[in-house]
């Protein structure tokens, strides 16, 4: 059997008293984009933090390649080819669109890789391009999703975790940027892991899917068996349960 | 689990009263046998015990770092020398205090309740502003009030005496009255804390937007936390003062400011109980590194340790209670008392 | 008409300073939320390496490194101050990093206590005369107006200091990750921007900005105690709160801002009050926080600090 690109295994996070994750395991291959759905509150942006290294987790380990990483800071799992897109995208507003992204290429030891690849996004990206010397915070939440991924893919990620791309944004800004992440599978063959509070879209982008609900994985399969949606249903209102 | 309401309150009752209890068994003691040397230093612990309650009553109940709550003490001080002075003094020194304030001079008992309220009307007014801010800003609003009001009594002569040392102020000439300041202070402090109103703050202190969403007014309850702590504070100023016979405006500064914060987070920030253990461990430590610099003698000849020492190790001691032990020696926790005692109150 | 121009000077110049101390002070909370009050003690710290420790009580007392050439004098005390502020990093607010802000607050009254009492038992509790660059306070006729000349070094130096710091904080990838720490750490650090590093850049420039003030501010003020530099600092908190907690370019502003009051409420005040001129200055902190919590010139892109 392969080695997986990621490996999560029985992974625990607490916030005090409050557990947000109670024993999660997945897997993902290199190249696959998987999808983890789940209602509010599930514990998918806590997952995906600690995948990052930005929440520490209390038991449970998170492998990358086979090699441990849990317990890292979060700019060494960044070094590790790790980015994430967090919710709500958390640019820098007050940077200008160039600095945002200038910052995610710091990381590279050759200055040159980096310049590369902000060229290389521009075109990308024309939108950015266009707003290259704005402050952040002035683009539209769209431009600024845009921003979040074109940042993310600055640090040169073999690995992309992107919370919740969907969030506060219209239908058709929604299609485009799952646009832009499918060319960007497409050019660069980067793995990704995606929250989404809704199953209805990713179907049709995600090779397999997570069910996510009180801090357990509650149903995993592949997007072609999910397609009808009815078991998604199931595991994501926990029906079978409750009876409802 | 299902005591009854009286057996419950006999129970809860408790606290305060093994905590006075102790206090009482050392100072029976050092009232009967010690020498002055050691009835000096017990008494200055009780008085802290006063100065901590009152920091504790508000920090601990509301979670907000005030800095500024010695300022409440400065201002009990003054108050305590303005009225208990002997009128002589006060024609000469203060020429600035108004005239009957000038003639009086009251007993000790009387000045610690005027300074109490003094500082507790001072700090119903600035309080309504300050206790809205939240966190940080609220901790350097009140240090600024702290240097507010040092530079207003360091400068204002005519009625404080600036910075010189105001005497002749009577003493208490007797360790009792200032223990039963320090059981009172517990005892203000334990009320509170039960009562509805502390409760309440307790838990807006861990969730604000939980309290909110209830439709408790945290202001409210977190002024009335402000003004009864500082109440306790300008107690403790006064008592201080009493204990002393002697003020001077910057004993009542960063200094004691910082060594009441290290006994309030060496104890535990959150409990009754780690009040009066931060109190009288840190003072026994502080009690022994000055007794250090004041040399040891070994064999015939004299060890001292340099002179700052005993400073400098409460910073470092600081330090490493802020890194490995943030909720202080107790956790938080109040006493756990003894089986038999409980069950005792139950079968009341 | 001359006096109100030598007035402004004077504004100017003890601006300056406030500035310089704001901004050492702004930095460390725009980006760690810490309120350092040590900073004071960076200050008096780099007064103090320049004397001899316990030396008998001269009217001047000897000098040590303020004895060398002043090419050497200025980047051996910034290296000082530096150590220091990084020392501090290191032992005390790197174990506390996941801690709140009024702990930080804490942890920094606790290292102020810790230095000054240093100072205390090295040098003792009487205050010292310091005569570094004696030739500085020598006055400018110009025009009627007479113009001590350490003011006009004091305006340049931050005139100079807060141009490159500009450029730097602006231009440079350090600068660029500065700018991004502090206005949202953790997603810095999703991208690879090292926190340790960070924060030791912005404790060495807090550290030399401290140096700067002692070095313009000695020869001003003539004597040193072991409180000396806690005003300046505490002047420096006044200007944050009143800039905006973590802008720096509010920083400098309040700091001009403190520096002017300060100065108008010294000439213009009644005399009965100008004891009670501190106590104006803290009361306004007080004020702004209730009032303007995103102080006094808020900037487009004021982060919700407070």
């Amino acid at each position: 059997m392969r080695t997986p690109h990621l490996e999560v295994t029985d992974l625990h996070v607490s916030y005090g008293q409050i557990a947000a994750l109670r024993g999660v395991s997945l897997r993902v291959e290199r190249g696959e984009t998987v999808c983890i759905v789940g209602p509010n509150g599930a514990g998918k942006s806590t997952l995906l933090a600690a995948i990052a290294g930005g929440v520490a987790a209390g038991q449970g380990a998170v492998l990358l390649g086979g090699s441990p990483v849990t317990g890292l800071a979060p700019e060494a799992i960044a070094r590790k080819g790790v980015s994430l897109v967090p919710e709500g995208r958390q640019i820098f507003s007050t940077l200008t669109v160039t600095e945002n992204l200038r910052l995610g290429g710091f990381l590279h030891s050759n200055p040159g890789t980096a310049r590369w690849l902000l060229n290389d996004l521009m075109d990308v990206f024309p939108s950015l391009k266009a707003r290259a010397g704005y402050p952040a915070g002035r683009l539209s939440g769209g431009e600024q999703q845009m921003l979040a991924i074109a940042r993310a893919i600055m640090t040169g990620p073999e690995l992309i975790l992107i919370d919740e791309p969907s969030l506060g944004l219209a239908p058709k800004i929604v299609d485009q940027v799952y646009a832009i992440l499918a060319e960007i599978k497409a050019r660069r063959g980067v793995t990704l892991l995606i929250n989404e509070q809704s199953s209805t879209r990713i179907l049709k982008h995600a090779d397999r899917i997570y069910v996510l609900r009180g801090g357990r994985i509650q149903l995993e399969g592949r997007a072609e068996e999910l397609a009808d949606g009815e078991a998604i249903k199931r595991a994501y209102f926990g029906f079978d349960r409750e009876g409802a | 689990m299902a005591l009854s309401p009286l057996k419950g309150a006999a129970r809860e009752a408790l606290l305060p009263a093994v905590l006075t209890a102790g206090l009482g068994l050392v100072t029976l003691p050092v009232w009967l046998f010690a020498s002055p040397t050691v009835e000096t230093f017990w008494s200055e612990i009780l008085v802290r015990i006063v100065l901590v309650t009152g920091f504790y009553i508000f920090i601990g109940n509301s979670g907000v770092f005030a800095f500024g709550h010695v300022a409440f003490a400065c201002i009990g001080g003054y108050a305590a020398a303005w009225l208990s002075m002997n009128p002589m003094f006060k024609q000469i020194m203060l020429t600035g205090l108004p005239g009957p304030v000038q003639a009086m001079q009251l007993s000790p008992w009387a000045g610690v309740a005027a300074a109490a309220a003094m500082a507790a009307l001072v700090a119903l007014v600035v309080g309504a502003a300050i206790v809205r801010l939240s966190d940080i800003a609220a901790s350097i609003a009140t240090f600024a009030f702290l240097v507010v009001v040092n530079r207003i009594y360091s400068n204002w002569d005519s009625v404080t005496g600036g910075v010189a040392p105001l005497t002749n102020i009577p003493q208490f000439g007797s360790i009792w009255p200032t223990f039963f300041f320090a059981a009172a202070a517990l005892c203000v402090a334990y009320l509170f804390q039960r009562s509805r109103w502390g409760l309440m703050l307790r838990a807006s202190r861990d969730d604000d937007v939980a309290a909110l969403a209830t439709g408790i007014s945290v202001y409210r309850m977190r002024l009335a936390a402000f003004v009864l702590s500082a109440a306790v504070m300008g107690a403790g100023g006064a008592v201080y003062t009493y204990f002393l016979g002697i003020l001077t405006v910057d004993v009542f500064y960063m200094g004691l400011t910082f060594l009441m914060l290290v006994m309030l987070v060496v104890g535990g920030a959150e409990s009754l109980t780690g009040v009066v253990a931060g109190v009288v461990a840190v003072s026994t430590v502080a009690q022994l590194l000055r007794m250090a610099e004041q040399g040891v003698e070994i064999g015939g000849a004299t060890f001292a340790l340099p002179l700052g020492l005993q400073e400098i190790s409460l910073g470092i001691f600081m330090v490493l209670v802020l890194v490995y032990r943030s909720d202080g020696i107790t956790r938080g926790r109040e006493l756990p008392l003894p089986g038999f005692l409980k069950s005792a109150a139950d079968a009341r | 008409m001359t006096q109100f121009l030598q007035t402004c000077l004077d504004a100017a110049s003890l601006g300056s300073i406030f500035a310089l101390s704001a901004l050492g002070i702004g930095l460390l909370f725009g980006i760690l939320r810490l309120a350092n009050v040590a900073h004071g003690e960076f200050i008096s710290t780099a007064a103090y390496s320049l004397i001899v420790p316990f030396t008998s009580v001269a009217a001047a007392s000897e000098l040590f490194i303020g004895k060398w050439h002043w090419a050497l004098v200025i980047p051996t005390v910034c290296a000082i101050v530096i150590v220091l502020a990084l020392a501090t990093e290191r032992f005390v607010f790197r174990p506390l990093r996941s801690a709140s802000a009024p702990v930080l607050m804490m942890a920094s009254f606790t290292v102020s206590y810790i230095l000054q009492n240093t100072i205390l038992m090295v040098y003792g509790s009487q205050a010292r005369g310091v005569n570094l660059w004696y030739g500085l306070t020598r006055q400018i006729q110009w025009e009627g107006l007479r113009i001590p000349l350490i003011q006009i070094v004091t305006i340049a130096v931050t005139a100079v200091l807060m141009v490159s710091l500009s450029l730097f904080l602006k231009y440079s990838r350090f600068g660029i990750e500065v700018r991004a720490a502090a206005e949202d750490f953790r997603m810095a650090r999703y991208l690879g921007v090292r926190a340790n590093r960070v924060i030791g850049i912005a404790f060495a420039i807090s550290g030399l900005l401290a140096a700067a003030v002692a070095l313009l501010y000695l020869p001003q003020s003539g004597t040193i105690n072991y409180a000396w530099g806690s005003p300046l600092a505490l002047y420096g908190f006044v200007a944050v709160v009143v800039g905006g907690m973590g802008s720096l370019p509010g920083a400098v502003l309040g700091g001009f801002s403190i520096g002017i009051a300060i100065t108008m409420l010294q000439v213009y005040l009644p005399p009965e009050l100008k004891p009670f001129r501190d106590a104006f200055a803290f009361a306004l902190v007080i004020v702004v926080l209730v009032v303007r919590p995103n102080g006094l010139f808020p900037t487009k892109h004021v982060m919700k600090r407070v």
